[in-house]
């Protein structure tokens, strides 16, 4: 089933998340950053940042779970 | 990076490798020893890369509602031909190429001063608030700081009758670095 449209609401709490991911690992941060804000493939940006291919699958694939783990609060998963 | 956030991100990638629950639980057991706090906040990890329906999986995106606010949603004029037919400034829009997190991007012919093609993007309705606006900005001045031959060039930026930024840049064809990569076996 495709995941529902992201509210604006949605949107601006993962933005918030994500400035709090940075704080801790810009790295990752980036790697998002570029993946879902500017549309880039993991590939790609791992080319950009200059990291290897499975440095930024690496970081994508924790990032993704712990900003979903932020945006869920005490929500259980 | 604080220690425990290095450590719980260290775990979390060698467990998440486990894909058999049994081993997953060991290697768990074993990494995070009696630190039973580490332990519950990478499993709540491990759960949340289990979900399949989140946030992140696609683009937060209705491209039909990009360029037509307007139009009702029906099955012929499809909206995103009626779309094609905008105009932006000198911008005429001609087929939609790629979604991503924040806007659409579209192959389109600039009439003036010079014609040629370009890409354009330009961010979606309802996402124009503060916030997402100053991301937008922000991506557009990274990419206008970029000066590499293999970097697309930003050419052109503006904001569209009803307020929304978007972007100008040379239109690249070619292909997508993932195809490039399995074609050359790279």
């Amino acid at each position: 089933m495709p995941a529902p449209p992201a509210s604006e609401d949605d949107l601006l709490a993962l933005d918030e998340a994500l400035t709090r991911l940075a704080a801790e690992d810009p790295e990752a941060a980036r790697v998002v950053q570029l993946r879902y804000f500017a549309g880039l493939s993991v590939e790609e940006a791992a080319e950009s940042l200059g990291m290897s291919r499975a440095t930024a699958y690496r970081h994508w694939t924790f990032a993704r779970a712990w900003l979903l783990q932020e945006l869920a609060g005490d929500e259980p998963a | 990076m604080s220690a425990d956030f290095q450590r719980a991100k260290d775990i979390f990638l060698a467990a998440v490798e486990q894909t058999d629950p049994l081993e997953r639980e060991a290697c768990l057991r074993q990494a995070c020893g009696d630190d039973a706090a580490l332990r519950r906040r990478v499993q709540a990890l491990l759960r949340r890369h289990d979900q399949t329906n989140s946030l992140l999986e696609q683009p937060p995106f209705d491209a039909a509602a990009m360029l037509a606010p307007e139009s009702p949603k029906t099955d012929a004029p499809g909206p995103r031909q009626e779309a094609a037919c905008t105009r932006l400034g000198p911008y005429k829009l001609l087929q939609m190429i790629g979604e991503g997190g924040m806007g659409t991007v579209w192959m389109a012919e600039q009439q003036e001063p010079v014609r040629r093609l370009v890409a354009l993007k330009v961010i979606r309705v309802g996402l124009d608030s503060g916030h997402a606006v100053a991301r937008f900005e922000a991506e557009r001045q990274a990419l206008a700081l970029m000066d590499h031959p293999n970097i697309a060039k930003i050419l052109d930026g503006g904001t569209t009758a009803d307020g929304r930024p978007y972007f100008v840049m040379e239109l690249v064809k070619g292909t997508p670095i993932t195809k490039y990569c399995d074609e050359h076996r790279l």
